[in-house]
């Protein structure tokens, strides 16, 4: 196990060395910030000023060498924006995403094997029409629309839960619906074929025929077997979660590192970009580690590849 | 049985996965009855008072934490005393102002010249980025002397005839602070920070040390939500009291949504140098060609008004006699004009590109969609081309001049004539924070260069305030009209929504400034 981890830890951190580089030289191939960050009407010296202060004048290598100089040294830059520095602003997001992405999971995929499980148990009774039909409408509706109407229904007309943004209990009933719609759709669909396939397989018939107690079947036989594809696709989707919920975010107010992402790409804040992305990249690097031994955890075959 | 397994282990997993998202949630909080919350589109980049020329920046502290020494009213651009009670004019580069008494910082300390030294010296210093520096007072130093502890004398190092104009976009601060961008500005007005977190809020409450009278609000905290929709529904279910700059489409309810004016003009810029724009008769083509009226209404809010040039109605050099004779919408007239130029050789089959910025507008696609048809209608051989705000920039910063610099020559290198979607925002109440830079030779964001117009754009910014000053800028809106040089189309409005528990009324400043000294509950 250990040299497993070993050789999956250094492929992350060269995939995560060259995602860095990519990063920084793409972000420059957008233009320079000082157009974007100077009143429009700023005078050339102006201008200039700005780009040589910055080091925007200066050749991208050469930007870059000084950029691996300040990382060696913990220093990941500041915001041009916000005039803080990069990691400062993106590990105050991040704790927001993280537990938005997390309770979102929890629940998703919590109810997806719930509803799964029972759609499985009579394929084509008014259980699974119901809850195939509902789980393919959750996983095509826009997040933006299903937010925005939830808004509206929810709050101004009905006036049961708050609008917008962070706090107690009723603050997350929205954001973690509207963003656990998707993922709850998907996953039922594979819950759903995932036991179907296990429970009309050859080990459940001999397990039920040995005499196996039907407890057994469903949790150690026919779940376990059915939750790799599950591991699989909710692995997909926390790795997409932890990059943050752009659309949620942004329109439920919520301060996460999606939102402070997009929001440095259209100002070419370049610092907080990098930081963001090496922050996330990390953070996805670890999730997918995470998943591997998920996997390996629920099916001894992987243990002895 | 096995229907009760599966039932148990729906309700086992909803069960935990319940519990340990209650875990994380944490409880809200809660605000003092007098407080109103304001909801911004956007995040304060900091909260540094030599930033409040931004708006997101301004509307939380320009007059309310950190005040000017003049005050601009934004119904007629007068000049209304702040920190400072009186100014004159000493000689040409000199200006004395007589400091208001008794006025404190929220800290308890007095405000003193050496204060606003200080503040003036922080905000207009190179190593920061502030945007006091770069929009207002772009390569342009002025220097503060103290007189006596009430007076102190601003030097500038030209003639600057409209210097107490500028210092209305300046707010001051603490003595001594720290030459960085801060989040905690510390100031004179009627309100101090109380807190700032980030991502999050920004809450104020009442200064105790405030030299005016006593505002009635307790305080007021700020929240951001990008959807107007977001925005316009926390006011309408009580969250907040004030959602600034909601969508057109989302003002619809009479009694809770205003229409301001809100300082900006927006417009085609022609290049004017480059052919077949060069000629007189393909600009005046183009602006016959655009239905204005069929835009107004339909696409652009009702309360927008058609505009004739650059600067807005209420600022002292806008010459009303032109919104009386603007370019009529005529198809003919403007075929005509490009068949007299063309039989004069010019090629005014020659590729132009209509280039819009996304959302530079509400309903930007839409209005440079329409204006290409109408352009089409009228024998132009017309692109339309929409940009993200990186890409616009880029063209704006650096106009297609027929390549009058090498440096210029090498940015443009490869582009065909051009007409860019733009908005101008004058809120500073004076043309010459827009002529210069739209039409001036030497501007690094002019299209144009008409010497004569230079000369003009030069008589009107060196001539101090008054009918005479009134009067060039008039004529050289008169210049730029007559010669066709821009298509201009809307002076534009903002949309607010305010809570009925309250009263204000947006006005033309509302976009740079939300005063909470002025509102009261009902």
């Amino acid at each position: 196990m250990l040299p497993y981890l070993t050789r999956r830890a250094v492929h992350s951190v060269v995939a995560l060395l060259g995602l860095v580089v990519a990063v920084f030289f793409l972000a420059r191939l957008t233009g320079d910030p000082t157009d974007l960050f100077l009143p429009l009407d700023a005078s050339r010296e102006e201008r200039a000023e700005f780009a040589h202060k910055h080091g925007y004048d200066r050749p991208a290598t050469e930007q870059f060498v000084h950029f691996v100089g300040d990382v060696m040294e913990g220093n990941l830059g500041f915001s041009l924006r916000k005039q803080r520095p990069a990691m400062e602003l993106v590990l105050e997001a991040y704790p927001t995403t993280l537990k938005l992405a997390a309770v979102t999971l929890l629940l998703g995929i919590s109810l997806a094997v719930a509803v799964g499980a029972l759609a499985a148990y009579r394929p084509g009774g008014l259980f699974d029409r119901v809850g195939s039909t509902g789980s393919l409408i959750g996983a095509s509706a826009p997040d933006f629309w299903v937010a925005i109407t939830a808004i509206l229904l929810f709050s101004v007309s009905l006036g049961w839960l708050p609008t917008s943004g962070t706090g107690g209990f009723l603050y997350w009933i929205m954001p973690v619906t509207v963003l656990a719609l998707r993922p709850f759709g998907l996953l039922v669909q594979v819950v759903r074929g995932a036991m179907l396939d296990a429970l009309a397989s050859a080990y459940v018939k001999t397990a039920r025929a040995k005499g196996v107690g039907e407890s057994s079947v469903i949790y150690v036989h026919a779940l376990r077997n059915a939750c790799l594809p599950v591991v699989t696709v909710a692995g997909d989707i926390a790795v997409g979660m932890v990059n943050g919920a752009v659309i949620v975010e942004t329109v439920f107010g919520w301060p996460g590192v999606g939102k402070l992402m997009i929001d440095a790409v259209i100002q070419r804040d370049f610092a907080v970009v990098q930081a963001s992305i090496m922050v996330t990249a990390a953070a996805i690097f670890l999730m997918n580690i995470l998943i591997d031994l998920l996997y390996v955890a629920l099916d001894p075959r992987i243990r002895h590849q | 049985m096995f229907r009760d397994r599966v039932r148990q282990l729906g309700i086992t997993t909803m069960g935990v996965a319940a519990l340990t998202a209650l875990m994380l949630i944490a409880p809200g909080a809660s605000y003092a009855q007098k407080t109103i919350t304001v909801v911004l589109p956007e995040e304060p980049d900091s909260l540094d008072n030599c930033n409040s020329g931004r708006s997101n920046v301004g509307r939380v502290l320009r007059q309310n934490v950190n005040e000017t020494l003049i005050e601009l009213d934004p119904n007629d651009s007068s000049l209304k005393p702040r920190l400072a009670t009186s100014w004159k004019q000493l000689n040409d580069t000199t200006w004395r102002f007589n400091l208001r008494k008794g006025v404190k910082y929220s800290d308890g300390k007095p405000l003193t010249p050496e204060a606003i030294i200080s503040s003036v010296d922080k905000a207009l210093n190179p190593k920061l980025d502030c945007n006091t520096r770069t929009k207002t007072f772009s390569g342009f130093k002025i220097r503060v002397v103290k007189v006596d502890a009430q007076t102190i004398d601003i030097v500038t190092p030209t003639p600057d005839p409209i210097l107490p104009v500028r210092l209305t976009q300046m707010t001051i601060g603490a003595a001594n602070e720290p030459i960085q961008i801060m989040n905690n500005s510390v100031g004179t007005g009627p309100y101090m920070i109380e807190h700032y977190k980030a991502n999050s809020e920004v809450v104020l409450k009442r200064n105790p040390h405030f030299w005016g009278k006593k505002p009635q609000l307790d305080g007021a905290r700020y929240v951001w939500r990008t959807e107007s929709a977001v925005g316009a529904a926390m006011v309408k279910v009580g969250e907040a009291h004030i959602a600034t700059n909601i969508s057109h489409e989302d003002a619809k309810d009479q009694k809770t949504d205003f229409a301001y004016p809100n300082s900006e003009t927006n417009y085609l810029r022609i290049e004017s140098l480059v052919p077949p724009l060069n000629d007189k008769r393909v600009r005046q083509a183009l602006n016959h060609a655009v239905d204005l009226n069929g835009l107004h209404g339909a696409i652009i809010p009702k309360q927008a008004m058609i505009a004739t040039q650059m600067v807005i109605p209420r600022i002292a050099g806008h010459n009303h006699a032109l919104d009386k004779r603007r370019f009529e919408y005529s198809p003919a007239k403007a075929k005509k004009l490009l068949a007299d130029a063309k039989a004069a050789g010019v090629k005014v089959d020659t590729p132009i590109d209509l280039i819009c910025r996304i959302n530079q507008w509400e309903n930007t696609t839409e209005t440079c969609e329409a204006i290409m048809a109408m352009y089409k209608n009228v024998g132009l051989n017309i692109k339309l081309k929409m940009l993200e705000v990186s890409q616009w920039v880029q063209l704006n910063a650096h106009p297609n001049k027929g390549a009058l610099t090498p440096e210029a020559d090498a940015n443009i290198k490869g582009r065909g004539p051009i007409l860019l979607g733009h908005m101008h925002d004058n809120n500073v109440g004076d043309p010459v924070f827009s002529m210069y830079n739209k039409y001036g030779c030497k501007s690094q964001t002019s299209s144009h260069c008409m010497p004569e117009l230079d000369k003009k754009i030069a008589a009107a910014t060196e001539t101090p305030a008054g009918p005479k000053r009134v009067k060039l800028w008039e004529e050289t809106m008169a210049m730029v009209h007559e010669n066709a040089l821009d298509v201009f189309m809307f002076h534009m409005v903002g949309f607010a929504r305010v809570s009925p528990k309250i009263n204000f009324k947006p006005t033309a400043a509302t976009n740079s400034e939300v005063l909470l000294e002025q509102i009261t509950f009902k």
